[in-house]
């Protein structure tokens, strides 16, 4: 997962000079918001501090010195200073999707509202979501395989709720559920969502999020589909 | 078979599906010239639920010309979870399932040009009866579902059974405590309803009936939504307690209830009271015949309804039937039906057969046979 947002990325100055990044947001929130949306775990995020008093934010200073150097966060808080040094880890290489708009076949742009409906829907039980997208009918369909039953989830290209439709051929790929489930997270927390497909069935997921500073940022969610189906093992 | 059930009614239709939940874990359905029946039974057999929905509670109702099935209840309640999403959303629900198909397909049309369909799988083509008398020379009180949600409020969590004291002048609901170590240390809880909150009171005599508070909690799941009053039908100790709820004009349910057994009378004559099983209690008259015929074969059907099976309802609560099954059942036993026959020939007195069905008439088995 990949997010983006606005950050006050400060040009090195004398106290700085160290840093290689330096990062400054007035209210935290506006970040754990987002790193939970990007599956992070819960307890590392208690750094940022679980308080929801109103009219208190914590500002967040945040400074990296480059390889081997822990990542510096100052936090302040009503004049109260927290100063954590965070030890950094060798990185794993980020996967790349090669994921590029040319290659996109199919694109629609919808109201969370409606998805998270669907999904509270559809059956947990089943390994796989089957998502069906095509310029006829059914348009957009979801569909689980579960113990108790097959439900199809459709929504009609028309619908109120459906802000851009534009499928130009009819794609039906499998995602394994345990890997759709993580985006769930980003899911709950935003307004728009925006679905796109490439030629070979990769899915992009880029979810809408307006922080509480009404701030808009994305966070994007790429999934491979799964290979290892037979065709005709489900209706 | 199909039928569309318009908008205003897809909330009572959820409703119900929800109150046999609360009941049973398989739902059998028939569809008749006369409307659609949703029947289900709990696993001991001691409470069943009948609902039927007339052809005018659908927008347009096709009958299955007499079709039977079976499906499974977590399956159901995967179309009808939320009850607010429904009561939201849908727009109309169409039911369908084809002569020879093995699949019920249920469709909700929702708002935002969404449609969500299931398809559940049919377990098997079978038919629940139930033989009790509704009508008979039963008392019968009516009164709002609020009343009685109300009243049971008060009862804690705990609390499986409770015992409905009726005399000419006065309604007396108490939990009934009978299994405690120490019965002084169990919160005793008792509300007392004056004849005038009901809006029938038709008493023929004064009754002590004790029975299941979780599926008297299924009656007010259905008849409180939609505000409608309750008729409670009830006889003896031991003889079926009824709860009808009718939705005006086009559904109609019957809950029927096993009770416990005057236990009273049982205490004089069972020689060991303090004895940790509840021997003292009888089993009712409540008897289920449960004809089963295999897939579309109307030959068999035919034939195997002859052979009606009589399970007695045992009265036992739930947490009861627990302990009783982990003594007895032989593992790997139908424990519903295993425990139907063990516990009516291990703790019923033998002193109180008259009331019940004989144990010997118990044909707990005989109900897999496959015709070809």
């Amino acid at each position: 997962m990949t997010y983006t947002m606005p950050l006050h990325i400060q040009d090195t100055d004398d106290d700085d000079s160290n840093y290689i990044l330096i990062a400054k947001i007035d209210n935290v929130k506006n970040v754990s918001q987002l790193l939970k949306a990007v599956h992070f775990k819960e307890e590392c995020l208690n750094i940022f501090g679980a308080s929801t008093v109103s009219g208190i934010t914590t500002a967040l200073h945040l400074c990296y010195a480059g390889y081997g150097s822990p990542l510096v966060l100052i936090l302040e808080e009503g004049g109260v200073l927290t100063d954590c040094r965070i030890k950094t880890q060798e990185t794993e290489e980020v996967l790349d999707f090669q994921f590029s708009p040319e290659n996109v076949v199919n694109k629609v742009i919808m109201k969370s509202e409606i998805l998270r409906e669907a999904w509270s829907d559809l059956d947990m039980t089943s390994e796989i979501l089957q998502i069906v997208m095509s310029p006829d009918k059914p348009y957009f369909r979801l569909s689980t395989f579960g113990n108790a039953g097959t439900i199809h989830v459709d929504y009609s290209k028309d619908s109120d709720m459906v802000e851009s439709f534009q499928c130009t051929q009819t794609q039906s790929n499998r995602y394994k559920i345990s890997l759709l489930k993580p985006s769930l997270k980003a899911l709950i927390q935003s307004l728009k969502i925006s679905i796109r497909t490439d030629e070979q069935g990769i899915i992009c997921l880029q979810y809408m999020i307006k922080t509480e500073d009404e701030h808009v940022c994305f966070v994007e969610y790429y999934c491979v589909p799964d290979e290892e189906v037979e065709v005709g093992e489900y209706e | 078979m199909k039928g569309i059930i318009p908008g205003n009614n897809v909330k009572v239709f959820g409703r119900a599906i929800h109150a046999l939940a609360k009941i049973g874990e398989d739902i059998y359905i028939e569809s008749e010239e006369a409307g659609l029946f949703l029947q289900t039974v709990n696993s001991a057999r001691s409470a069943y639920a009948c609902l039927c929905l007339s052809p005018h509670f659908f927008a347009i109702y096709e009958e299955g010309s007499g079709i039977k099935w079976k499906v499974a209840m977590k399956s159901c309640m995967m179309a009808f979870k939320s009850l607010t999403s429904l009561e939201k959303n849908v727009d109309k629900c169409c039911l369908e399932l084809g002569t020879n198909e093995d699949k019920l397909i249920v469709q909700l049309h929702q708002k935002h040009g969404m449609v969500k369909t299931f398809y559940i799988p049919v377990i098997e083509s079978e038919t629940l009866q139930a033989v009790f008398q509704k009508n008979g020379s039963a008392s019968t009180l009516t009164a709002q579902s609020r009343l009685m949600s109300d009243g049971i409020q008060n009862f804690q969590a705990s609390v499986e059974e409770v015992t409905l004291s009726v005399s000419p002048d006065k309604v007396t609901l108490c939990n009934f405590v009978d299994d405690e170590p120490d019965p002084t240390k169990v919160v005793h809880t008792a509300l007392s309803l004056e004849p005038e909150e009901f809006e029938n009171y038709q008493l023929n005599h004064c009754a002590e009936i004790t029975f299941c508070l979780k599926e008297f909690r299924a009656v007010l799941t259905l008849s409180e939504g939609s505000n409608v009053p309750v008729s409670i039908s009830f006889e003896d100790p031991g003889r079926p307690i009824i709860f009808s709820v009718k939705i005006e004009p086009d559904l109609e349910a019957d809950f029927v209830l096993a009770t416990l057994a005057d236990h009273n009378k049982g205490q004089l004559s069972s020689s060991g009271s303090s004895s940790p099983q509840r021997n003292i209690n009888k089993p009712t008259s409540v008897v289920v015949s449960r004809p089963r015929k295999s897939l579309n074969n109307k030959h068999a059907q035919e034939v195997v309804s002859k052979q009606a099976l009589h399970l007695p309802l045992t009265s036992t609560s739930p947490s009861m039937e627990h302990k009783e099954m982990e003594e007895y059942v032989v593992p790997g036993t139908p424990p519903s039906k295993r425990f139907c026959s063990m516990f009516l020939g291990l703790s019923q007195p033998s002193q109180f057969t008259s009331m019940a069905p004989d144990p010997d008439e118990v044909l707990a088995e005989a109900t897999d046979e496959e015709e070809s």
